[in-house]
């Protein structure tokens, strides 16, 4: 009988369970499938679209990304794999890269910066090697970033690696 | 047609049709939800989106009105679990708004003056 009761769950059921918080279990059922989601490295808008609700998240509720290091070890995973597969193949950035770049900078400046919940130094030194690989792509073929995608953009972008970094 | 209408209304009047309007949508996404030849689900999702869009402009101003007429999550629940499979789909642009749809109902669930309210036999 209870087993059936499972099967036959519907969200359109009375409800019976109150529970005084509607943010964090929504997250956590959505937040595998935009992991998932950010695997297609191909995509990268879209990609850039998941970064920036996980932003939004992170502002409301900081502890979450924190929770069960989902940042360290869901989210900057596809980061970096986005930013090997990059290097491998000798590729440049494009337009639609440089504004995931800059998404995703803002969201480990943001997840850094939380102090109620101090980030673990192996992490640091992860992140720090990460962008440091980013910066050298980007210095490296800077008049080519400044004149076919945009100066500030690229500019921008350096400042807040920077800042992220020091 | 109504995308347009819903282009013009002002969020704060729309708000009051929320609960009734999402219903109706979530009838007709469940209508074409497996057999969709006529892009049925994509005004849908751009329906939802605007929804969800008028949610959140109007809790930061009037976050009283918007917690009276949804009284618990329940509805956006109902809302987010008919777009969720869109999350994934090989059609960016669905993908694209159900992400945004997502990201708009953040800030409306993050009121601690909406609960969750679950059915009891999702736990035990």
């Amino acid at each position: 009988m209870e087993r059936e009761e499972v099967i036959n769950f519907s969200t359109e059921d009375p409800e019976n369970v109150n529970i005084p918080e509607s943010l964090a279990p929504i997250a956590w059922e959505f937040f595998e499938t935009l992991t998932y989601r950010m695997k297609k490295i191909e995509a990268v808008s879209l990609i850039t679209e998941c970064l920036k609700t996980l932003a939004v998240l992170n502002s409301l509720r900081p502890d979450f990304l924190h929770n069960q290091r989902r940042l360290e070890e869901k989210v900057f995973p596809l980061l970096q794999k986005l930013i090997d597969s990059k290097r491998r193949n000798e590729d440049l950035y494009s337009l639609a890269d440089i504004r995931l770049l800059t998404e995703a900078t803002d969201l480990l400046k943001a997840f850094v910066t939380y102090k109620e919940r101090p980030v673990k130094e192996d992490f640091k030194g992860l992140m720090n090697r990460t962008l440091s690989t980013i910066t050298e792509e980007l210095k490296r073929n800077q008049e080519h970033y400044e004149k076919q995608i945009s100066g500030e953009l690229v500019k921008s972008l350096l400042e807040k690696i920077e800042q992220l970094t020091s | 047609m109504l995308v347009a209408f819903l282009e013009m209304a002002l969020p704060q009047d729309f708000v009051r049709f929320v609960p009734s309007f999402v219903r109706s949508l979530n009838k007709f996404t469940d209508q074409y939800y497996l057999d969709d030849t006529t892009g049925s689900i994509e005004v849908a999702l751009k329906l939802y989106l605007r929804t969800s869009e008028f949610l959140r402009q109007t809790i930061e101003a009037d976050e009283k009105l918007v917690l009276d007429t949804l009284k618990t999550s329940n509805l956006l629940r109902q809302m987010l679990m008919r777009i969720k499979p869109f999350i994934l789909s090989s059609d960016k642009k669905m993908s694209f708004y159900s992400i945004q749809i997502l990201r708009s109902t953040f800030p409306v669930l993050a009121s601690t003056l909406i609960c969750d309210i679950i059915a009891a036999n999702v736990i035990f």
